[in-house]
């Protein structure tokens, strides 16, 4: 490649890129983002920080990358990483929970997200159960979380997450094209990425030392509040047993109750939830 | 005594077909223990795990997850000497980190306290499960993708 062309390419990718210095310097008082990893490119920002927590990282070390080579969600999905367009970040935490209570995080972070795409589309942001970020009933982010823990406590928990910002649904690939969206979809403008990423980050720190202090019994009305499917039919599939039946909301563990058609409370915990209705 | 594989299976269906939900045997150096459905109390294993059974407000009796029928025990036999790794939380156990890969460990597999033998979902929060133990895998009890209760053993180990 001639200079010229590598110097137009490296004027681009600084002027997409996100200003991180800033998002430092901002953080830089919080436990959460500090120290913050910045890449343009990384095969996933889950795989780097765990292996930051297996070698002792503290809590609340965040990554954040442009793009993923092999960014991923549930069971190893792959998770679309375009560049300079989203976001893709993995937070540390190392809780006080039991294993038990480890997955009530998950759903705290749930609502951090939705507490920060809901200042941008006031009254759209729902959440899917247990924490798919849905605007319009398509989904605008995801959190794929993943923990190490033994019988006796958890050693660390790494909150993935992804966000479409500033991604056109016309520029998705057809298999999620007609399930996902954007911001830039929804409210028509483009995202101040920087800013999204220091509220998330601050809101997840924020709800998470509400989950510490106070318990998940303070922050499940929250939750419940952006509940997607409260009162819709649903379909429960765990191996090759399925249950049909209308979404309650969730317990004080955050497991998902489902009032089955024989008029039987469900509790959920695990297996795939899907919607029998918009 | 010694106890022959048919007088373990007779033993086992007697079981199946008794009242009883617990049942734990130890003849010489063989120990057999049996659960129709509730945390088996292995060695070490912590208290029960308290995913609460809280009624819900339009539902004074909480029914049982939906996984609760498939959890249906393979019973479980530790031969002496040997250790179980047990599920340190319920989910959905996984034996490799996705569809196709490679599983994290295999029969006569060499493994340390720290090796990852699987993962436990709940909630779509994937655990990964350390041994704790080190020596040699014999055998993989928890079927991929089953639904596993807190203390259910998923592999045995020789240390």
């Amino acid at each position: 490649m001639s200079d010229l062309k590598t110097e137009s390419l490296e004027k681009i990718v600084r002027a997409s890129a996100l200003d991180i210095a800033q998002v430092q310097e901002t953080l830089s008082a919080n436990i959460f983002g500090n120290p913050l990893h910045y890449f343009h490119e990384i095969n996933s920002t889950n795989t780097h920080l765990r292996e930051l927590a297996e070698s002792g990282a503290p809590q609340g070390i965040v990554v954040v990358a442009e793009t993923q080579t092999q960014g991923r969600g549930r069971l190893g999905r792959r998770w679309e990483s375009p560049g300079f367009a989203n976001l893709y970040l993995s937070i540390l935490l190392r809780p006080k929970l039991s294993p038990a209570h480890a997955a009530q995080i998950t759903l705290v972070a749930a609502v951090a997200l939705a507490d920060v795409v809901d200042t941008y589309v006031p009254g759209r942001a729902a959440i899917k159960w247990p924490n798919d970020i849905l605007v319009g009933g398509k989904k605008l982010a995801g959190i794929l979380t993943e923990a190490s823990c033994d019988a006796e406590r958890v050693h660390y928990v790494i909150l993935g997450i992804g966000v479409n910002l500033n991604y056109p649904v016309a520029a998705m690939p057809d298999e999620i094209r007609g399930r996902a969206t954007s911001l830039i979809e929804v409210t028509g403008a483009a995202v101040s990425r920087e800013s999204f990423l220091l509220r998330l980050i601050q809101g997840v720190e924020r709800c998470y030392g509400e989950l510490e202090q106070a318990g998940f019994d303070a922050l499940a009305p929250r939750w419940e509040s952006y509940f997607a499917w409260r009162g819709k039919r649903v379909r429960v599939e765990l191996l090759d047993q399925v249950t049909t039946g209308t979404a309650q909301g969730i317990d004080r563990d955050g497991a998902l109750i489902v009032m089955d058609d024989g008029g039987v409370a469900q509790r959920i915990v695990a297996g795939d939830v899907i919607p029998l209705e918009n | 005594m010694e106890l022959s594989e048919d007088d373990v299976l007779h033993i086992l269906k007697l079981i199946d077909e008794s009242k009883f939900d617990y049942f734990q045997l130890e003849v010489g150096e063989l120990k057999i223990t049996v659960s129709k459905g509730d945390p088996i109390p292995l060695g070490n294993a912590a208290q029960p795990v308290a995913i609460s059974a809280a009624p819900v407000a339009a539902a004074p009796k909480p029914a049982p997850t939906p996984a609760a029928a498939p959890a249906a025990v393979k019973p479980s036999v530790i031969p002496a000497g040997h250790v179980a790794v047990t599920a340190p939380i319920l989910g959905t156990f996984y034996i490799a980190p996705e569809p196709g890969a490679p599983p994290f460990v295999q029969v006569g597999q060499q493994i340390t306290e720290d090796t990852t033998c699987g993962l436990i979902e709940v909630m779509k929060v994937f655990n990964s499960v350390r041994s704790g133990v080190k020596g040699t895998v014999v055998e993989v009890i928890a079927p991929n993708g089953g639904f596993v209760e807190f203390g259910q053993p998923l592999i045995i180990v020789k240390p």
